[in-house]
């Protein structure tokens, strides 16, 4: 089995050697900000901020902008998912995602989050190439690792170990995903029952 | 397969794929984050007396990758965690790995697929105390495997079909026996987005848990102790956006699970869940939620539970570079006779009737965020498990760490 989904992994990782190539010829700078809007400026966000693993797969919009809006990304007015993405809620985005809000002169004037993005040499003519400036939170606080370890939903489940899965969740939870510490009751008679029966040692003579 | 197999394919994975990646002008789609910490856990062995303390350094070291392509998005995340036990005699060292993988391609502006993988490889060394096996070798191996083709048929209505498939492996045979399983799921959803801030829908799920079978050779029978499962849902959901701070989702249905073992009832019950996040002001973030169902035993022989969860978190900026979280957790699981197989009854003294267990988790942490790259963290975790089907704990653990962005 182990072998089985080992030839699995490397073909999961050949199949995705056809994308490399593309990735240096076909960067997502095609799409306009006019035709782009709030759902879809949400759900490339949590891509590129990393979000993704704390998500369902797919995330819907309304997961997106949740784990976004915990994270303190979203536009002046909130997030509408039907709304066309404005050049001033892209900066606004922008700026938020790479965690320089406090450096913004005059939060309540958009202008001011264009500006700043133009001084410091990101571009943001289209949400494909500000998106390239967005590096992995180093420390996004993502609820939905609760949200989805209690889910009734079989698709959304997510199995959180202990050591293993004690990362940056915003605040670290050690699941019992099961009894792996601890044996039960009945465990322990079964362990007992296995054992292989060996004659006790004989004791060591001492002189006394 | 050995461990530096694993390892080996995993670093090829990270060290190829920047390769080829850094061709693209001007675009870092690399990145590297390193957490150290300095840990005291105060029940290691997750007893109830006699508890051994040890302080604890866990080192991890992040490497994630991301393609954003014009219609497909990559992301690659491969974490190794080492960790170093001060008074743990059996070993003073584990070596976990996490592997992610996702996989999101838009085929037109209607259709979608999305695949996702996580992989898990831990290390928990065997706990020999006073000559008798308190916790076998329990390195194990986990992956999910998920994959969802999304098809949008009208402006406002999407159908969703989703499969998954689980596995865990241990390597040690008599844990193994118990707790190896294949989990398979299918899905079929139908989305209706009634208003720019509501969605509804319609929801089927199937889900399949084969346990290894646990044989027992008894000289003149073969006991053959089954867990195993099927579980259908039928029911539907909503997520709504009450205002730009105010965000909610329920699901709720009905469930009807049956069992391998012909001795176990088969049983319908209701399944419901719903969480509630709230911006109470820029700096103050809230989740909430709850569910009920029937779930997975986490505790062998057990082939079912019926579990409640509520839980909450709070995130708050006390300054622009001042984060406080708390979360908190509460599982109660009902154990049923019932569900234990035939087998187990007929050999084993087992808890008559219904027997219960309590898990309250808590966890705080306070980071400061020292420039755009480093946080110096500090965090508290507590965890108690009040049961009557296992051995009760209760852990408290604080550390202190460093996390930068290489």
């Amino acid at each position: 089995m182990i072998k089985k989904f080992g030839v699995f992994v490397v073909a999961v990782v050949l199949m995705m050697s056809p994308l490399i190539p593309s990735a240096s010829a076909a960067p997502n700078q095609q799409r306009n900000n006019n035709h782009i809007t709030q759902s879809e400026l949400a759900l490339m966000l949590v891509n590129v901020l990393g979000l993704y693993r704390y998500l369902p797969a797919p995330p819907s919009v309304h997961n997106a902008i949740e784990i976004l809006l915990v994270n303190q990304i979203a536009p002046a007015d909130g997030w509408q998912p039907d709304r066309v993405v404005t050049r001033a809620d892209l900066a606004r985005v922008i700026v938020q995602a790479i965690d320089r809000s406090d450096e913004i002169e005059d939060p309540d004037n958009p202008q001011s989050w264009i500006d700043y993005l133009v001084g410091i040499g990101i571009p943001i003519d289209t949400v494909g190439v500000a998106l390239e400036s967005v590096d992995p939170m180093g420390e996004p606080v993502a609820p939905y690792l609760l949200a989805s370890s209690a889910s009734t939903d079989p698709l959304k489940q997510q199995t959180v170990f202990g050591q293993p899965d004690e990362v940056a969740f915003g605040t670290d939870m050690t699941f019992i995903a099961s009894d792996i510490f601890v044996v039960t009751l009945p465990e322990a008679v079964d362990v007992i029952i296995d054992i292989p029966r060996i004659p006790p040692r004989r004791r060591p003579v001492t002189p006394d | 397969m050995k461990l530096k197999h694993w390892t080996g394919i995993f670093l090829l994975c990270i060290l190829i794929l920047p390769v080829s990646a850094t061709a693209r002008e001007g675009a870092r789609n690399w990145h590297i984050i390193n957490r150290l910490r300095l840990e005291y856990d105060d029940n290691i062995r997750q007893v109830d007396r006699d508890t051994t303390s040890s302080w604890k350094i866990i080192e991890e070291l992040e490497f994630q990758i991301n393609f954003n392509l014009e219609q497909t998005f990559v992301g690659l995340r491969y974490k190794p965690s080492f960790i170093w036990w001060e008074n743990r005699s059996e070993d003073s060292t584990d070596l976990h790995h996490d592997f992610d993988f996702i996989l999101n391609h838009e085929f037109s502006p209607n259709v979608t697929l999305s695949v996702k993988d996580t992989f898990r490889y831990a290390e928990l060394p065997e706990l020999i105390e006073r000559g008798v096996v308190v916790r076998q070798e329990n390195d194990f191996i986990y992956n999910m495997l998920k994959a969802a083709l999304t098809y949008r048929w009208r402006p406002k209505t999407r159908l969703e079909v989703a499969g998954r498939y689980d596995l865990l492996r241990y390597d040690e045979d008599e844990v193994a026996d118990r707790h190896d399983y294949d989990l398979y799921v299918f899905g079929l959803s139908m989305m209706h987005s009634l208003l720019p801030e509501t969605t509804v829908g319609g929801e089927f799920r199937y889900e399949s848990l084969d346990y290894e079978d646990v044989v027992r050779d008894l000289g003149d029978e073969i006991h053959r102790i089954r867990r195993d499962s099927e579980s259908y849902q039928f029911g539907g959901v909503m997520e709504h956006m009450f205002n730009p701070s105010l965000l909610g989702n329920a699901r709720a249905g009905l469930q009807y699970k049956d069992y391998e073992d012909s001795d176990i009832s088969s049983e319908t019950a209701p399944y419901i869940d719903g969480a509630i996040t709230y911006v109470l002001s820029p700096a103050t973030r809230i989740t909430t939620g709850a569910s009920y169902s029937l779930f997975d035993a986490n505790i062998f022989p057990y082939a079912n539970q019926t579990r409640a969860r509520l839980y909450g978190s709070i995130a708050h900026d006390l300054t622009a570079r001042v984060t406080f979280t708390l979360a908190g957790n509460y599982t109660r699981g009902e154990y049923k006779e019932g569900d234990i197989p035939a087998e187990i009854r007929e050999q084993y003294e087992v808890p008559e009737g219904s027997e219960s267990e309590d898990i309250y988790q808590l966890s705080s942490r306070i980071v400061y965020q020292v420039n755009r790259n480093n946080w110096v963290e500090l965090g508290w975790q507590y965890v108690k498990l009040d049961t009557d089907v296992r051995m009760e704990y209760e852990r408290n653990r604080f550390n202190v760490g460093w996390r930068a962005r290489l």
